[in-house]
């Protein structure tokens, strides 16, 4: 138990490192992160000047040192953009990007679950292979299409929801939809297969002839053996939507998160900023890891198991 | 090919995706062939966001967008530009895929483990955030983000080849191959890899309609595929300004990328079956 925990622990510090080391290579490697902060046509002794006193004509190991103490203390620099500390800019736009992708994720997969059981009862079914072109038609659309399309409709044609920002319950409706599609067709897809899988199973005989009603066999026994594979894929998508397409989703609602202050500091050539952007989200998406494999852990028996034996 | 066809019309709805994928494809590649980049961006400023004919506009089949430029035939160009970025995106991929997947598979021991942890890793990065950041940093174009793209879609194809060839490491023509001294680097390329193609075909399908709604959503946030290149994204951020009065600029564009998507998405999804007996045996077992 404690070895594979602590494996977990050093994967998701070996994540948010490599995350650093690839921006690391991105900004100041190939790039020159000053052309990209000063306007075009900036006097040279001037874009001379900005590189020594944001430390940028330093040997690039010296950077690197830099960029790695800072990371590990928490220290960015100050954003360009913003002119307050980086870190601490994102950190205050990450609940609102949180809310935005836990509601979304929380409400597709718990109607993702819910329509998954229905149709595993009845596979086949009309009803099934409606649900089944509804999925392949949900992970088939860019979500922000989505969104734009929701604000025509809902916000600009009938007026009964606010087009954009965060000031009220209502500004949540449309992006938790046009975020929450795909955690709604992946959790449909994989707990009907999931329950499919375990119709087959011995134990589900077992309970019928013991004259266990089809729901209650669901409910209670198939139910209980197709969460892991469930929650495994709810875990993913939550991360996939946290820090990566709530992103988008972000700037098409003007929604104050990290996505939106990510598209305007890459705007702004604003590197501290950008960093320290990075550097939580792979908190974020390690972080969000580590729990599912914990989790994962702590409700299958099998796979405890199976951590002993590989001991 | 009989049987392959056959298969194919069983399932009106796989026969129609295909069919639809062959048809975005074909007029894509033809317009773009036919219609140079000026064309294209020509504007024209007495059809400007003119309607579609068929709602009593003058803006052609699919309407003109700020410019009055034709958006039947800016679409076609976007596409073709999802699916040149998709494909080079799924060849870096699948390369870099494969040669992990096999080695992990193959050798084994410490080797599979490390490899095995690298992907774990990979599946765990902010991955469309990264890509914003790399593409930001070093600047835009269609073959910088099908690169990055493609460096950041390998582990699928590791995982499945992985799994295949675990199966088939004890099966009796690998260990006859073995008994005879053929060399590890000879049993992978040339008797494994050819023996798994068929899965990896149809994550590939699946994988190039995930990186062509990345590429959009990299380019709707100006981190993408840059004018004079069109692209959906781009299309749709633009649009985006008037989307609520001249709805057919956003609309169709990215009505067509989900049509597209969705074809591929149903392809590849019967691909997998198609290629995957024993699957399909699991399946029907199930239902």
């Amino acid at each position: 138990m404690a070895r594979y925990v602590m494996s977990r622990l050093i994967q998701f510090v070996f994540v948010v490192f490599a995350a650093g080391a690839v921006v690391f290579v991105a900004v100041y490697v190939v790039s020159d992160p000053v052309r990209s902060m000063l306007p075009v046509g900036t006097p040279p002794d001037v874009v001379d000047q900005t590189r020594a006193s944001l430390g940028l004509d330093r040997p690039l190991l010296e950077q690197l040192g830099h960029f790695m103490k800072g990371a590990i203390t928490g220290d960015f620099g100050d954003s360009l953009w913003l002119g307050e500390p980086a870190l601490g800019a994102v950190l205050d736009r990450v609940p609102a990007t949180a809310l935005l992708a836990l509601t979304a994720s929380l409400v597709g997969g718990l109607l993702g679950a819910i329509v998954g059981i229905t149709v595993a009862l009845n596979p086949g079914s009309k009803l099934d292979s409606m649900v089944q072109v509804t999925t392949y038609a949900s992970i088939s659309i860019a979500e922000f299409w989505l969104g734009l399309l929701l604000v025509v409709v809902f916000a600009a044609r009938l007026g009964w929801l606010p087009t954009s920002g965060f000031d009220s319950p209502q500004s949540l409706v449309l992006p938790v939809v046009a975020l929450g599609i795909r955690p709604f067709a992946h959790t449909v897809q994989v707990m009907r297969s999931a329950m499919l899988q375990e119709a087959t199973k011995q134990y589900v005989v077992t309970a019928r002839a013991n004259g266990l009603t089809e729901l209650s066999i669901s409910l209670r026994h198939k139910l209980r053996n197709a969460a892991s594979p469930v929650i495994t894929v709810f875990m993913y998508d939550l991360g996939r939507v946290f820090v990566g397409t709530a992103v988008v989703i972000e700037v098409v609602f003007a929604w104050p998160g990290i996505g939106q202050l990510a598209v305007g500091g890459l705007e702004r050539g604003d590197i501290f900023l950008v960093q320290a952007i990075v550097f939580v989200a792979a908190v974020i998406t390690g972080g969000l890891n580590l729990v599912a494999d914990l989790l994962y852990f702590a409700l299958d028996p099998r796979t405890r198991a199976l951590v002993g034996e590989a001991r | 090919m009989r049987q392959f066809v056959h298969a194919l019309s069983s399932s009106k709805i796989t026969f129609v995706a295909v069919f639809l994928t062959v048809l975005f494809v074909v007029s894509s590649v033809g317009a773009s062939l036919l219609l140079s980049s000026d064309d294209l961006n020509a504007a024209d400023y007495d059809r400007v966001l003119e309607g579609p004919s068929w709602q009593g506009g003058n803006g052609g089949l699919l309407g003109t967008d700020r410019l009055g430029r034709s958006m039947f035939f800016r679409i076609l160009a976007g596409l073709q530009t999802s699916y040149l970025v998709g494909l080079i995106a799924i060849v870096i991929g699948a390369s870099v895929g494969i040669g992990i997947g096999l080695t992990a598979g193959y050798l084994g021991g410490r080797i599979d483990a490390l490899l095995m942890r690298l992907t774990d890793v990979q599946l765990a990065f902010p991955a469309l955030l990264m890509a914003m950041v790399v593409i930001g940093s070093i600047g835009g174009g269609a073959l910088t983000v099908s690169v990055v793209l493609g460096l950041n879609s390998w582990m699928l194809y590791a995982r499945v080849i992985r799994s295949i060839v675990l199966s088939m490491r004890q099966t009796d023509f690998i260990q006859a191959l073995e008994a005879i001294g053929a060399r590890p680097r000879r049993i992978m390329w040339s008797h494994l890899l050819p023996n798994s193609l068929g899965p990896l075909v149809a994550v590939g399908t699946i994988e190039l309609a995930r990186v062509m709604l990345a590429e959009a959503s990299l380019s709707f946030v100006g981190l993408g595929v840059k004018a004079p290149a069109i692209s959906l994204g781009a299309i749709m951020a633009e649009g985006r300004d008037y989307v609520v009065t001249q709805w057919w600029v956003t609309g169709f564009a990215g009505g067509a990328l989900a049509l597209a998507v969705l074809s591929l998405n149903i392809t590849g999804s019967w691909l997998q079956r198609y290629l995957d007996p024993v699957d399909i045996a699991l399946e029907d077992v199930a239902s």
